[in-house]
Protein backbone atom coordinates (compact mmCIF):
# COMPACT_ATOMS: atom_id res chain seq x y z
CA UNK A 1 0.00 0.00 0.00
CA UNK A 2 -0.46 2.00 -1.46
CA UNK A 3 0.04 2.81 -5.07
CA UNK A 4 -2.26 1.84 -7.75
CA UNK A 5 -0.05 -1.41 -8.46
CA UNK A 6 -0.60 -2.29 -4.78
CA UNK A 7 -4.34 -3.20 -5.56
CA UNK A 8 -6.36 -5.44 -6.87
CA UNK A 9 -6.88 -5.24 -10.71
CA UNK A 10 -10.25 -4.40 -11.03
CA UNK A 11 -10.10 -1.97 -7.72
CA UNK A 12 -7.03 -0.42 -8.73
CA UNK A 13 -9.17 0.19 -12.10
CA UNK A 14 -11.77 1.80 -10.22
CA UNK A 15 -9.15 3.79 -8.40
CA UNK A 16 -7.46 4.96 -11.71
CA UNK A 17 -10.63 6.19 -13.07
CA UNK A 18 -11.82 7.97 -10.15
CA UNK A 19 -12.55 11.92 -10.99
CA UNK A 20 -9.76 13.83 -9.40
CA UNK A 21 -9.82 17.76 -9.29
CA UNK A 22 -7.34 19.85 -11.66
CA UNK A 23 -7.13 23.22 -10.49
CA UNK A 24 -4.01 23.98 -13.30
CA UNK A 25 -2.10 25.38 -10.92
CA UNK A 26 -0.38 24.92 -7.19
CA UNK A 27 -0.63 28.02 -4.91
CA UNK A 28 1.73 28.30 -2.37
CA UNK A 29 2.04 30.16 1.03
CA UNK A 30 6.05 30.03 2.63
CA UNK A 31 5.27 28.32 5.83
CA UNK A 32 6.57 29.27 9.05
CA UNK A 33 9.23 28.23 10.96
CA UNK A 34 8.06 25.07 12.36
CA UNK A 35 9.11 26.08 15.96
CA UNK A 36 7.05 29.03 15.94
CA UNK A 37 4.45 27.36 13.90
CA UNK A 38 0.69 27.11 15.30
CA UNK A 39 -0.21 24.04 13.69
CA UNK A 40 -4.08 22.98 12.80
CA UNK A 41 -5.33 19.03 11.63
CA UNK A 42 -7.86 19.10 8.79
CA UNK A 43 -9.35 15.83 8.56
CA UNK A 44 -11.17 13.95 5.80
CA UNK A 45 -12.28 11.02 7.96
CA UNK A 46 -15.91 12.18 8.71
CA UNK A 47 -14.66 12.89 12.39
CA UNK A 48 -16.86 14.76 14.81
CA UNK A 49 -18.20 15.47 18.42
CA UNK A 50 -20.89 12.84 19.77
CA UNK A 51 -23.89 14.79 19.77
CA UNK A 52 -22.80 16.52 16.42
CA UNK A 53 -24.86 15.71 13.18
CA UNK A 54 -23.21 12.76 10.88
CA UNK A 55 -22.20 13.45 8.20
CA UNK A 56 -24.62 12.53 5.08
CA UNK A 57 -22.06 12.56 1.82
CA UNK A 58 -21.17 15.18 -0.46
CA UNK A 59 -22.89 18.70 1.36
CA UNK A 60 -19.09 20.24 1.55
CA UNK A 61 -20.32 20.78 5.65
CA UNK A 62 -17.86 20.81 8.53
CA UNK A 63 -17.19 19.92 12.30
CA UNK A 64 -15.40 21.63 14.49
CA UNK A 65 -13.33 19.55 16.73
CA UNK A 66 -11.79 21.65 19.65
CA UNK A 67 -8.04 20.99 20.95
CA UNK A 68 -9.30 19.46 24.18
CA UNK A 69 -11.40 17.60 22.97
CA UNK A 70 -11.47 14.16 24.69
CA UNK A 71 -10.77 10.51 22.27
CA UNK A 72 -14.09 9.09 24.01
CA UNK A 73 -16.10 11.81 21.89
CA UNK A 74 -14.75 11.66 19.29
CA UNK A 75 -17.14 9.57 16.54
CA UNK A 76 -16.57 9.01 13.04
CA UNK A 77 -19.49 8.61 10.23
CA UNK A 78 -17.41 8.14 6.72
CA UNK A 79 -19.70 7.38 4.20
CA UNK A 80 -17.05 4.47 3.01
CA UNK A 81 -16.40 1.16 4.01
CA UNK A 82 -13.90 0.75 2.05
CA UNK A 83 -10.87 1.60 4.43
CA UNK A 84 -9.80 0.20 8.15
CA UNK A 85 -12.27 1.90 10.62
CA UNK A 86 -10.49 -0.53 13.63
CA UNK A 87 -7.50 1.16 14.10
CA UNK A 88 -9.69 4.68 14.45
CA UNK A 89 -11.84 2.31 16.87
CA UNK A 90 -8.79 1.23 19.00
CA UNK A 91 -7.04 4.75 18.78
CA UNK A 92 -7.89 7.98 17.62
CA UNK A 93 -4.48 9.20 16.63
CA UNK A 94 -4.40 6.87 14.04
CA UNK A 95 -6.66 9.13 12.02
CA UNK A 96 -6.47 12.32 14.17
CA UNK A 97 -3.38 12.70 15.67
CA UNK A 98 -3.89 15.30 18.20
CA UNK A 99 -2.33 13.75 20.82
CA UNK A 100 0.93 13.76 18.98
CA UNK A 101 0.84 17.53 17.72
CA UNK A 102 0.52 17.86 21.53
CA UNK A 103 3.46 16.53 22.03
CA UNK A 104 5.57 17.95 19.41
CA UNK A 105 4.21 21.01 20.95
CA UNK A 106 5.38 20.45 24.67
CA UNK A 107 8.29 19.54 23.44
CA UNK A 108 9.01 22.59 21.62
CA UNK A 109 9.19 21.24 18.07
CA UNK A 110 6.33 23.27 16.97
CA UNK A 111 4.93 26.66 18.14
CA UNK A 112 2.03 25.71 19.08
CA UNK A 113 -1.64 23.94 18.87
CA UNK A 114 -4.17 25.59 17.41
CA UNK A 115 -7.29 25.94 19.15
CA UNK A 116 -9.97 24.73 16.63
CA UNK A 117 -9.16 21.91 13.95
CA UNK A 118 -12.02 20.80 11.32
CA UNK A 119 -13.42 17.64 9.84
CA UNK A 120 -15.01 17.31 6.66
CA UNK A 121 -16.31 14.21 4.92
CA UNK A 122 -14.00 12.81 2.17
CA UNK A 123 -15.08 11.90 -1.71
CA UNK A 124 -16.88 15.21 -1.69
CA UNK A 125 -16.44 16.84 -5.17
CA UNK A 126 -13.93 19.91 -4.37
CA UNK A 127 -16.68 22.43 -5.71
CA UNK A 128 -18.62 21.69 -2.80
CA UNK A 129 -15.88 22.43 -0.72
CA UNK A 130 -14.71 25.47 -1.47
CA UNK A 131 -17.57 28.00 0.05
CA UNK A 132 -16.96 26.37 3.57
CA UNK A 133 -13.35 26.13 2.85
CA UNK A 134 -12.79 29.43 2.30
CA UNK A 135 -14.65 30.05 5.69
CA UNK A 136 -12.51 27.38 7.68
CA UNK A 137 -9.72 29.45 5.93
CA UNK A 138 -10.84 32.66 7.95
CA UNK A 139 -11.66 30.34 11.17
CA UNK A 140 -7.73 29.37 11.02
CA UNK A 141 -6.63 32.75 10.72
CA UNK A 142 -8.33 34.34 13.42
CA UNK A 143 -6.63 31.59 15.64
CA UNK A 144 -3.28 32.07 14.66
CA UNK A 145 -3.04 29.13 12.42
CA UNK A 146 0.06 29.13 9.94
CA UNK A 147 0.15 25.75 9.51
CA UNK A 148 -2.11 23.54 8.76
CA UNK A 149 -2.11 19.61 8.43
CA UNK A 150 -4.59 17.70 5.73
CA UNK A 151 -5.11 14.15 6.82
CA UNK A 152 -7.34 11.57 4.40
CA UNK A 153 -8.11 8.16 5.66
CA UNK B 1 -7.77 16.80 -0.20
CA UNK B 2 -6.57 18.44 -3.32
CA UNK B 3 -9.80 20.45 -3.00
CA UNK B 4 -8.88 21.75 0.57
CA UNK B 5 -5.25 22.37 -0.06
CA UNK B 6 -5.95 24.15 -2.74
CA UNK B 7 -8.50 26.51 -0.82
CA UNK B 8 -6.97 26.74 2.08
CA UNK B 9 -3.36 27.24 0.71
CA UNK B 10 -4.76 30.39 -1.79
CA UNK B 11 -6.11 31.98 1.38
CA UNK B 12 -3.04 32.25 2.98
CA UNK B 13 -2.93 29.05 5.05
CA UNK B 14 0.65 26.98 4.57
CA UNK B 15 -0.74 23.65 4.14
CA UNK B 16 0.43 20.11 4.06
CA UNK B 17 -0.77 16.81 3.72
CA UNK B 18 -0.79 13.16 3.25
CA UNK B 19 -1.26 11.17 0.46
CA UNK B 20 -2.51 7.06 0.41
CA UNK B 21 -2.50 6.96 -3.18
CA UNK B 22 1.24 8.57 -4.47
CA UNK B 23 -0.78 8.40 -8.80
CA UNK B 24 -3.91 10.80 -7.38
CA UNK B 25 -1.43 13.61 -5.74
CA UNK B 26 0.93 13.47 -8.12
CA UNK B 27 -2.42 14.56 -10.65
CA UNK B 28 -3.75 16.55 -8.31
CA UNK B 29 -0.16 18.54 -7.43
CA UNK B 30 -1.14 19.90 -3.95
CA UNK B 31 1.69 21.93 -2.50
CA UNK B 32 3.07 19.74 -0.07
CA UNK B 33 2.53 15.92 0.72
CA UNK B 34 4.15 13.22 2.71
CA UNK B 35 3.62 9.62 0.68
CA UNK B 36 2.91 7.07 3.36
CA UNK B 37 2.60 3.10 2.58
CA UNK B 38 -0.30 2.49 5.00
CA UNK B 39 -3.58 0.46 4.81
CA UNK B 40 -6.69 3.18 3.88
CA UNK B 41 -8.07 4.15 7.48
CA UNK B 42 -4.53 4.13 9.11
CA UNK B 43 -2.72 7.59 7.66
CA UNK B 44 -0.53 7.71 10.78
CA UNK B 45 0.29 4.50 10.86
CA UNK B 46 -1.34 0.91 13.36
CA UNK B 47 -3.00 2.12 16.43
CA UNK B 48 -1.15 2.24 20.36
CA UNK B 49 2.21 3.07 18.26
CA UNK B 50 2.89 6.42 19.66
CA UNK B 51 6.80 6.68 18.37
CA UNK B 52 5.63 5.50 15.20
CA UNK B 53 2.79 7.76 14.53
CA UNK B 54 5.21 10.80 16.09
CA UNK B 55 7.74 10.05 13.40
CA UNK B 56 4.73 10.66 10.84
CA UNK B 57 3.64 13.36 11.97
CA UNK B 58 7.93 15.02 11.79
CA UNK B 59 7.76 13.80 8.46
CA UNK B 60 4.41 15.39 7.33
CA UNK B 61 5.44 18.57 9.13
CA UNK B 62 8.81 18.54 7.48
CA UNK B 63 7.77 19.15 4.44
CA UNK B 64 7.08 22.73 5.11
CA UNK B 65 10.87 22.95 4.66
CA UNK B 66 10.55 22.72 0.99
CA UNK B 67 11.38 26.17 -0.20
CA UNK B 68 8.49 25.99 -3.68
CA UNK B 69 6.59 23.21 -4.47
CA UNK B 70 4.39 20.76 -5.28
CA UNK B 71 6.32 18.30 -3.67
CA UNK B 72 5.92 14.73 -2.51
CA UNK B 73 7.56 13.34 0.16
CA UNK B 74 7.82 9.63 0.72
CA UNK B 75 7.59 8.13 3.85
CA UNK B 76 10.18 5.54 3.97
CA UNK B 77 9.21 2.81 6.78
CA UNK B 78 6.48 0.41 6.21
CA UNK B 79 3.79 0.51 9.15
CA UNK B 80 4.91 -2.03 12.02
CA UNK B 81 2.76 -5.32 11.44
CA UNK B 82 -0.52 -5.88 13.20
CA UNK B 83 -1.89 -8.40 14.83
CA UNK B 84 -0.28 -11.55 16.17
CA UNK B 85 3.05 -12.96 14.17
CA UNK B 86 0.78 -16.29 13.60
CA UNK B 87 -2.21 -14.58 12.33
CA UNK B 88 -4.65 -13.46 14.43
CA UNK B 89 -8.18 -15.65 15.50
CA UNK B 90 -10.94 -14.41 17.81
CA UNK B 91 -10.37 -15.83 21.24
CA UNK B 92 -13.79 -15.95 22.09
CA UNK B 93 -15.25 -19.13 20.67
CA UNK B 94 -18.07 -18.10 18.42
CA UNK B 95 -20.23 -20.86 16.96
CA UNK B 96 -19.71 -21.48 13.61
CA UNK B 97 -21.60 -19.04 11.54
CA UNK B 98 -23.76 -22.10 9.32
CA UNK B 99 -26.33 -20.87 7.35
CA UNK B 100 -29.39 -19.47 8.72
CA UNK B 101 -32.27 -19.24 6.77
CA UNK B 102 -35.58 -17.60 8.99
CA UNK B 103 -35.59 -14.84 11.11
CA UNK B 104 -36.29 -15.96 14.58
CA UNK B 105 -32.87 -18.42 14.23
CA UNK B 106 -31.12 -14.65 13.02
CA UNK B 107 -32.75 -13.44 15.99
CA UNK B 108 -30.87 -15.76 18.26
CA UNK B 109 -27.64 -16.26 16.64
CA UNK B 110 -26.45 -12.74 16.62
CA UNK B 111 -28.11 -12.43 20.09
CA UNK B 112 -26.25 -14.93 21.46
CA UNK B 113 -23.09 -14.16 19.39
CA UNK B 114 -23.58 -10.19 21.21
CA UNK B 115 -23.69 -12.01 24.53
CA UNK B 116 -20.21 -14.18 23.81
CA UNK B 117 -18.77 -10.46 22.88
CA UNK B 118 -20.01 -8.59 25.43
CA UNK B 119 -17.50 -8.87 28.46
CA UNK B 120 -14.56 -8.47 25.85
CA UNK B 121 -16.15 -5.51 24.57
CA UNK B 122 -17.29 -4.02 28.32
CA UNK B 123 -13.36 -4.62 29.35
CA UNK B 124 -12.06 -2.75 26.37
CA UNK B 125 -14.81 0.25 27.10
CA UNK B 126 -12.93 0.56 30.49
CA UNK B 127 -9.28 0.08 29.49
CA UNK B 128 -9.74 2.38 26.88
CA UNK B 129 -12.22 5.15 28.20
CA UNK B 130 -13.88 5.31 25.16
CA UNK B 131 -16.39 3.87 22.61
CA UNK B 132 -17.01 4.70 19.21
CA UNK B 133 -20.19 3.45 19.20
CA UNK B 134 -22.83 6.59 18.60
CA UNK B 135 -23.55 7.26 15.13
CA UNK B 136 -26.77 5.56 14.66
CA UNK B 137 -27.84 7.73 17.87
CA UNK B 138 -28.00 4.42 19.80
CA UNK B 139 -25.95 3.38 23.45
CA UNK B 140 -23.62 0.57 23.43
CA UNK B 141 -26.45 -0.51 26.01
CA UNK B 142 -29.06 -1.31 22.77
CA UNK B 143 -26.88 -3.32 20.38
CA UNK B 144 -28.85 -6.26 20.64
CA UNK B 145 -31.67 -3.68 19.37
CA UNK B 146 -29.17 -2.60 16.61
CA UNK B 147 -28.50 -6.78 15.62
CA UNK B 148 -32.27 -6.71 15.75
CA UNK B 149 -32.89 -4.46 13.31
CA UNK B 150 -30.68 -5.54 11.02
CA UNK B 151 -31.54 -8.69 11.14
CA UNK B 152 -35.39 -8.17 10.87
CA UNK B 153 -34.28 -6.25 7.92
CA UNK B 154 -32.38 -8.43 6.24
CA UNK B 155 -35.22 -11.05 6.59
CA UNK B 156 -37.52 -9.06 4.55
CA UNK B 157 -39.36 -7.21 7.37
CA UNK B 158 -39.78 -3.48 7.65
CA UNK B 159 -38.80 -2.34 11.11
CA UNK B 160 -39.61 0.58 13.14
CA UNK B 161 -36.49 2.48 13.73
CA UNK B 162 -35.61 2.58 17.83
CA UNK B 163 -36.98 5.56 19.76
CA UNK B 164 -33.15 6.94 20.24
CA UNK B 165 -32.21 6.89 17.03
CA UNK B 166 -30.93 9.52 15.10
CA UNK B 167 -32.17 8.66 11.70
CA UNK B 168 -35.21 6.96 9.88
CA UNK B 169 -35.02 3.53 7.75
CA UNK B 170 -33.15 2.26 5.41
CA UNK B 171 -30.55 5.54 6.57
CA UNK B 172 -30.29 3.82 9.89
CA UNK B 173 -28.74 0.73 8.09
CA UNK B 174 -25.17 2.16 7.77
CA UNK B 175 -24.95 3.66 10.97
CA UNK B 176 -25.99 0.38 12.47
CA UNK B 177 -23.86 -1.17 10.61
CA UNK B 178 -20.53 1.15 11.12
CA UNK B 179 -21.92 0.82 15.30
CA UNK B 180 -22.20 -3.03 15.39
CA UNK B 181 -18.48 -2.97 13.75
CA UNK B 182 -17.05 -0.66 16.14
CA UNK B 183 -18.57 -3.24 18.81
CA UNK B 184 -16.92 -6.43 17.37
CA UNK B 185 -13.67 -4.20 16.81
CA UNK B 186 -13.66 -2.86 20.63
CA UNK B 187 -14.50 -6.41 22.14
CA UNK B 188 -11.25 -7.97 19.74
CA UNK B 189 -8.66 -5.08 21.58
CA UNK B 190 -9.31 -6.97 24.97
CA UNK B 191 -9.25 -9.81 24.74
CA UNK B 192 -6.70 -12.22 25.80
CA UNK B 193 -3.40 -13.07 24.11
CA UNK B 194 -2.48 -9.43 23.85
CA UNK B 195 -2.71 -9.32 19.92
CA UNK B 196 -5.76 -7.26 17.76
CA UNK B 197 -6.11 -8.14 14.45
CA UNK B 198 -5.05 -6.28 11.49
CA UNK B 199 -7.23 -4.83 8.72
CA UNK B 200 -8.00 -7.56 6.66
CA UNK B 201 -8.12 -10.35 9.82
CA UNK B 202 -10.62 -7.56 11.37
CA UNK B 203 -12.71 -7.33 8.31
CA UNK B 204 -12.60 -10.99 7.20
CA UNK B 205 -13.07 -12.08 10.79
CA UNK B 206 -16.33 -9.38 11.41
CA UNK B 207 -17.88 -10.68 7.64
CA UNK B 208 -17.32 -13.90 7.42
CA UNK B 209 -16.46 -15.80 10.81
CA UNK B 210 -19.66 -13.75 12.86
CA UNK B 211 -23.45 -14.16 11.99
CA UNK B 212 -23.91 -10.40 12.00
CA UNK B 213 -21.64 -10.59 9.05
CA UNK B 214 -23.80 -12.77 7.06
CA UNK B 215 -26.94 -10.27 8.27
CA UNK B 216 -24.65 -7.61 6.25
CA UNK B 217 -24.69 -9.66 3.95
CA UNK B 218 -28.37 -10.48 3.43
CA UNK B 219 -28.79 -6.48 4.09
CA UNK B 220 -26.84 -5.61 1.50
CA UNK B 221 -28.59 -8.55 -1.16
CA UNK B 222 -32.22 -7.00 -0.18
CA UNK B 223 -31.13 -3.55 -0.87
CA UNK B 224 -29.17 -4.35 -4.51
CA UNK B 225 -32.57 -6.16 -5.80
CA UNK B 226 -34.62 -3.41 -5.36
CA UNK B 227 -35.04 -0.81 -8.20
CA UNK B 228 -34.76 2.49 -5.80
CA UNK B 229 -31.46 3.82 -6.77
CA UNK B 230 -31.13 5.47 -3.31
CA UNK B 231 -30.95 1.79 -1.76
CA UNK B 232 -28.87 0.38 -4.26
CA UNK B 233 -26.01 2.88 -3.24
CA UNK B 234 -26.79 2.56 0.28
CA UNK B 235 -26.10 -1.25 -0.41
CA UNK B 236 -22.29 -0.40 -1.38
CA UNK B 237 -21.38 1.26 1.55
CA UNK B 238 -22.11 -1.75 4.26
CA UNK B 239 -19.25 -4.58 2.73
CA UNK B 240 -16.07 -3.46 1.32
CA UNK B 241 -15.41 -3.71 -1.84
CA UNK B 242 -12.32 -5.62 -1.44
CA UNK B 243 -14.60 -8.14 0.57
CA UNK B 244 -17.95 -8.04 -1.56
CA UNK B 245 -18.04 -11.86 -2.94
CA UNK B 246 -16.97 -13.36 0.50
CA UNK B 247 -20.02 -14.80 2.32
CA UNK B 248 -19.93 -17.04 5.91
CA UNK B 249 -20.59 -20.74 5.86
Amino acid sequence: MARLSDFAPDYAVHLRELPLPSFGTTPWTPAPALTRARVAVISTAGLHRRGDPEFAGGLGDYRILPSDIADADILMSHVSVNFDRSGFFNDVNVVFPLERLHELAAAGEIGSVARWHYSFMGATPPERLEEAAIEVARLLREDGVDAAVLVPV
Amino acid sequence: MGGLSHYLESAGIATTGISLIREHTEAIKPPRALWVPFEFGRPFGPPHAAEFQRDVLRALLGTFAHESGPTIDDYPHDAPAGGTDEGWACAIDLPAPEPVTDLEAALVATQRELALLRPWYEQSRRTRGRTAIGVSGLPPEQVDEMAAVLARYAYGEDPAAPAAARHALPELIRYLADDLRAFYAEATAAQPGGGYPNPVEFARWFLTGTRIGDVLFRVRDRLVATDDRRLRGLAFVLIPRAFGELRAG
